[in-house]
């Protein structure tokens, strides 16, 4: 501890009238600009501040630094209308930099209307917004509950892009969700070549106006185009493989992030995809190796695979480096078409090209494809040496195949992985789990937990709550010698299952899981978060029931 | 001259502190200072008074042997701010002290200790009402002219947007 030498009048320092009558005025603007920046979300807490003072208003509303970035979401705030969204664009967007917009429709509590629109959702209504968006670099766009919009509130495309290309030709990112065009912005319409030649305004955008507009955008390097969520079953939506040329031709190298479905959400219903197969005259191969060739720079990839793409395809992949690439994230889609035939030795070449790759998730949804064969043992063998710098790791299956994997132990190779998110493993042995995190453990801190998120497979009772039953009962001893092991620090042990009860009764369904519940509990005590739960579904509709482990540790 | 291992400073009230110059590498006033008028006795601190400048020392103290990379701008948006719990001294002080020391590091131009007085200030404003504000930070000050008391300057309107 420092202390002070001497005073003036050789005593020791009175702390109480040492105190300087300093307050929060005598702070100099720059120390309050840069307090009002922390405040999060910041244009709401920017608006509040205003209202403190008047120099607090002249700092909150009129320092353009404070204004480079705007979410406006009536998630967040039901505050967040088209009026306040108008006023602040009219005052301030000349400033901003990210534009970050999303609505949910949501029902009309008076009413008088079925539904209330927050937002006039109309490209005539959007020419003037972007008009003072001049400096914006990022952009995103999405409007979920879509079907409740009527047909005439919603973008025109081309209009709207060819406002956007005009007004923001600083755009870097955009991403924008396809609801929100008057028609799915999905491959039906990205009409390679109108056989008229002429451009199809009504439709949606046409490829060679999209091309049009990329050309313009000379700063863009991030594309999402991205499926918003839907209810309906028929989910998956199909690009033209013309798409991959026109991103070849016109972004090539610079496009570092490409995305053709929302990559955040597992709950994303749909899926859009490219379908090669559709180009009568090669199958899609020469648009495929276009993008493959070109598109070196990629940093993520978040795409969208369907039947259509196979070895061959993941082969010319796999041709060029692709250095820059950090996130890959590959989902599965049936769009009808013919038998997969991408195997795990395709995915290997894609990866093989990869070397910087740190985050790798892959995601199995449709209930029809089979497409078990493609995450194997010997792909998991493999990407120690393919990728050593992985730090992120998600198989995810929710289909009728569980992955067939059946040891882990290639993983602990990989010395920087601190996630592993893994559904529908039956063939682990639950046995290996506890000394496979403990060959984690020398790469752990404090600050760099590892994380293991299993959900086990629906495809079988037996499968369901594997792990939670290993963890209970079958093998105890291996997981409390993990458990009991004094230099392990847990930060999270949480075991969830999921009971939706159907023919059956609510309590028959959760009678049959007391056993565990009692299990857990005395095995682990406080230390597990354990939680059952049992949700109604259709009454003629059979039971279901799957379960979730999360452990989150690190080693001292 | 003074020692060249040590700096003494001077606060408003003449109280001194001599404390070890490598404790104050991340001060860019004193690095200024050291390489312009080092050759003098003490470097006086008008603007701060004995007890912040001892805690603004004792932070400088703690922190004298990171190794991180300093702070060129404590507003440097790419370097997310990581709570240090050998810093939750700075986080329980009272509102009237948290200012004193926010002006001290801006003074002391410690971009590390400004960052972290101005994190705490923005936390302990986000989600009060400008009443709450007022009131936390010497009400007292705000001379009549200062508050907007007919939202002249900015209200949340009937549909949150600015009126203005």
């Amino acid at each position: 501890m420092i202390m002070a030498q001497q005073a003036l009048d050789g005593s020791d320092v009175d702390y109480a009238w040492t105190m300087s009558p300093i307050t929060i005025q005598s702070l100099p603007t720059e120390l309050l600009i840069h307090v009002f920046r922390l405040v999060i979300p910041p244009q709401d807490a920017l608006i509040l501040l205003a209202q403190v003072c008047r120099r607090w208003s002249y700092i909150a509303l009129d320092t353009p630094d404070l204004w480079r970035s705007l979410t406006w979401s009536n998630d967040i705030s039901p505050s967040h209308t088209q009026t306040g969204l108008y006023q602040l664009i009219l005052h301030h967007g000349q400033h901003l930099s990210h534009l970050s917009i999303s609505f949910t429709l949501v029902a009309f509590s008076t009413g008088e209307s079925p539904f209330w629109v927050p937002l006039r959702w109309d490209t005539y209504t959007w020419q003037p917004f972007l008009a003072h968006l001049s400096n914006l670099t990022i952009l995103s766009l999405n409007l979920t509950n879509h079907s409740r919009l009527i047909y005439r509130r919603k973008l025109r495309p081309n209009l709207f892009l060819h406002f956007l290309s005009l007004s923001c030709p600083k755009l870097v990112r955009f991403s924008f969700g396809d609801a929100c065009f008057e028609t799915h912005f999905t491959a039906e319409l990205f009409y390679p070549d109108p056989p008229t030649g002429l451009p199809c305004t009504v439709l949606g955008p046409t490829l060679p106006l999209l091309a049009i507009f990329l050309r313009r955008l000379r700063n863009l390097t991030h594309l999402r185009l991205i499926g918003c969520e839907s209810l309906r079953n028929d989910n998956t939506h199909v690009f033209q493989p013309a798409l991959l040329t026109t991103l070849a031709t016109e972004l090539g190298p610079r496009l570092r992030d490409f995305a053709n479905y929302r990559p955040e959400s597992f709950a994303a219903h749909v899926t859009n995809t490219i379908r090669l197969d559709s180009d009568a005259d090669d199958g899609g191969m020469k648009a495929w190796t276009a993008f493959c060739d070109a598109c070196t720079g990629l940093e993520r990839w978040h795409f969208g695979l369907c039947e259509s793409i196979g070895d061959k395809h993941m082969k010319i992949w796999g041709r060029k480096k692709k250095v820059m690439m950090r996130e890959m994230s590959l989902r599965t889609a049936t769009i009808g078409g013919d038998t997969w035939t991408l195997t795990d030795r395709g995915l290997m070449e894609a990866l093989k090209a990869c070397p910087g790759l740190e985050a790798l998730k892959i995601w199995r949804k449709s209930g029809e494809v089979h497409w078990q064969a493609t995450i194997t043992d010997r792909l998991i063998a493999h990407l120690p040496l393919f990728c050593p710098n992985l730090t992120t790791i998600h198989l995810w299956s929710l289909t009728p195949e569980p992955l067939q994997l059946s040891t882990l132990d290639p993983l602990t190779h990989l010395q920087h992985l601190t996630t592993l998110v893994l559904c529908s493993c039956p063939s682990i042995p639950r046995s290996s789990l506890p000394s496979f995190l403990l060959a984690r453990a020398r790469h752990t801190s404090s600050h760099k937990p590892f994380s293991l998120h299993l959900r086990d497979t629906d495809q079988s009772d037996d499968h369901r709550i594997r792990t939670a039953w290993s963890l209970a009962t079958d093998d105890l001893a291996d997981w409390r010698r993990f458990f009991d092991d004094p230099r392990v620090r847990l930060g999270r042990f949480d075991v969830k299952v999921e009971t939706w009860w159907g023919v059956e009764e609510e309590e028959v369904v959760r009678a049959r899981f007391l056993d565990l519940e009692h299990a857990m509990k005395d095995a682990y005590g406080q230390n597990v978060a354990l939680e059952v739960y049992a949700l109604g579904r259709g009454r003629y509709q059979q039971a279901f029931v799957v379960g979730h482990v999360k452990v989150s540790f690190w080693y001292e | 001259m003074s020692d060249p291992a040590n700096i003494t400073l001077v606060t408003m009230d003449g109280t001194t502190f001599t404390v070890p110059s490598a404790y104050l590498h991340r001060s860019k006033l004193v690095q200024d200072w050291l390489r312009s008028e080092g050759d003098k006795q003490a470097m006086e601190v008008k603007h701060v008074t004995p007890f912040v400048l001892q805690g603004v020392l004792n932070f400088c103290e703690i922190h004298a042997e990171d190794t991180s990379e300093p702070l060129a701008d404590p507003a440097d948006p790419t370097k997310p701010f990581e709570a240090d719990p050998r810093d939750d001294a700075f986080r329980g002080m009272p509102d009237d002290q948290l200012l004193q020391f926010t002006m001290a590091a801006d003074i002391l131009q410690i971009p590390e200790l400004v960052r972290l007085t101005a994190q705490e200030m923005a936390s302990r404003i986000d989600g009060k009402s400008p009443d709450q504000i007022r009131a936390m930070f010497n009400p007292d000050d705000l001379a009549e002219e200062d508050v907007d008391s007919d939202n002249e300057m900015g209200e949340v309107g009937e549909e949150g947007a600015i009126s203005k």
